[in-house]
């Protein structure tokens, strides 16, 4: 190739094209370990059920996925790009404008943006996305061979609010950030994913509060009232069917370690008892949720700790 | 895949065991369960309203079954 020619342009059947983004999934850019969160196909060529299963569900927080409800009206346009006009009218080209997100989630309750308020603190984690389309296919950027990378947010750019109900439009969340300046169009890829994998209707996990404050704890059991952050004020939606394999019972301290074994019962709808061994004052016990209560799409809030008194 | 604990669960109560446990522990745990259960409807912890009515026998011998199918699944 002589050093002016460009790259042939000629394309083979079966390219792929990413069609109208209606579903999305946010990730932290890096795990807690420093890797970034990249979709590794070195060894498959395709997103199968039970990769994305595992992503959604994974007990690390970092390196989950967190799937937005369905997308409409969702436009991820590209800003003019900078130029430097001579006083004759000469464009000289500077730079690429800047690659905007804005989307709707339609009929949604508020409370759902509370789950972004880490995106909006500037200074946090970096975080990622993954657009999906309607024909189920994930929009990847490919930086290192085999890798389909997440397009990344730029600091300080992603906000979300609600919109009211109008007599002629629904309630919705609008959400809009801008991509990162380095996202490089002709990178863009797309990832193949197993029709059984259901994407476009995959959910979040779902988080569970416990309450242990306003009924009892002994030295051999505690009683826990577990609920949701939505519903009605003062009657969140209760936490209802959960059993000892949706669980680990935990001691945090003084001597750290998995409590060996442990009993739960539901009385009232969201209301548990859970019974152990004999633990000493002071002890500090944790429940938290195994991959069981993760694949049932449950998770036990961080620090649903409680204290034997 | 070593087997580090066995969940069995019943309508109205459910329990995780290690892969250590004797009958005696097992009829331990229930019976003591129960009267936790019994003690929380009575004095309407919580609003009560718990029921368990499993013997301590039937969860042994669950024990001793799902123990052994997974012994032979591993």
């Amino acid at each position: 190739m002589s050093t002016q020619a460009i790259g042939n342009t000629g394309i083979p059947a079966g390219a792929k094209i990413f069609k109208k983004p209606v579903k999305a999934f946010l990730v932290q850019t890096f795990d807690d370990s420093g890797l970034r969160n990249d979709l590794d196909f070195s060894s498959t060529t395709s997103l199968t059920k039970a990769a994305l299963d595992a992503l959604v569900q994974n007990s690390d927080p970092s390196k989950r996925w967190y799937p937005l409800p369905k997308l409409y009206d969702a436009v991820l346009a590209k800003g003019d790009p900078v130029l430097d006009t001579a006083g004759d009218g000469t464009n000289f080209f500077i730079q690429e404008g800047v690659r905007t997100s804005v989307f709707m989630l339609k009929q949604q309750d508020a409370t759902l943006i509370q789950s972004f308020d880490t995106l909006e603190c500037a200074g946090n984690a970096d975080w990622s996305i993954f657009f999906v389309d309607t024909c189920d296919q994930v929009l990847v950027e490919q930086v290192e061979a085999k890798k389909g990378r997440p397009l990344q947010i730029a600091t300080s750019t992603f906000n979300a609010f609600y919109q009211f109900m109008t007599d002629t439009t629904s309630n919705n969340i609008t959400v809009n950030f801008d991509f990162d300046k380095f996202l490089k169009d002709g990178r863009l890829k797309v990832v193949e994913v197993d029709s059984d994998a259901n994407i476009l209707k995959t959910e979040g996990l779902k988080t569970v509060r416990v309450d242990y404050s306003t009924v009892l704890v002994t030295v051999t059991a505690a009683t826990g009232i577990m609920t949701f952050d939505y519903g009605p004020l003062g009657a969140d939606i209760k936490y209802k069917g959960a059993v000892t394999a949706d669980f680990s019972l935990d001691e945090i301290s003084p001597t750290p370690g998995v409590v060996p074994g442990f009993a739960v019962a539901e009385g009232l709808p969201g209301v548990y008892a859970i019974t152990y061994t004999l633990e000493a004052q002071d002890d500090v016990l944790e429940l938290t949720s195994t991959s069981t209560g993760l694949a049932g799409g449950f998770e036990v809030e961080t620090n649903s700790r409680f204290t034997i008194p | 895949m070593k087997i580090k604990r066995i969940d069995l669960t019943y309508k109205g109560g459910s329990f995780c065991f290690t892969v250590n446990e004797t009958k005696e522990s097992i009829t331990k745990r229930v019976e003591e369960f129960k009267k936790h259960l019994d003690k929380m409807n009575k004095d309407k912890v919580g609003g009560g309203g718990f029921h368990f009515n499993e013997s301590a026998s039937t969860v042994y011998k669950d024990y001793e079954e799902t123990k052994k199918k997974l012994l032979a699944e591993k």
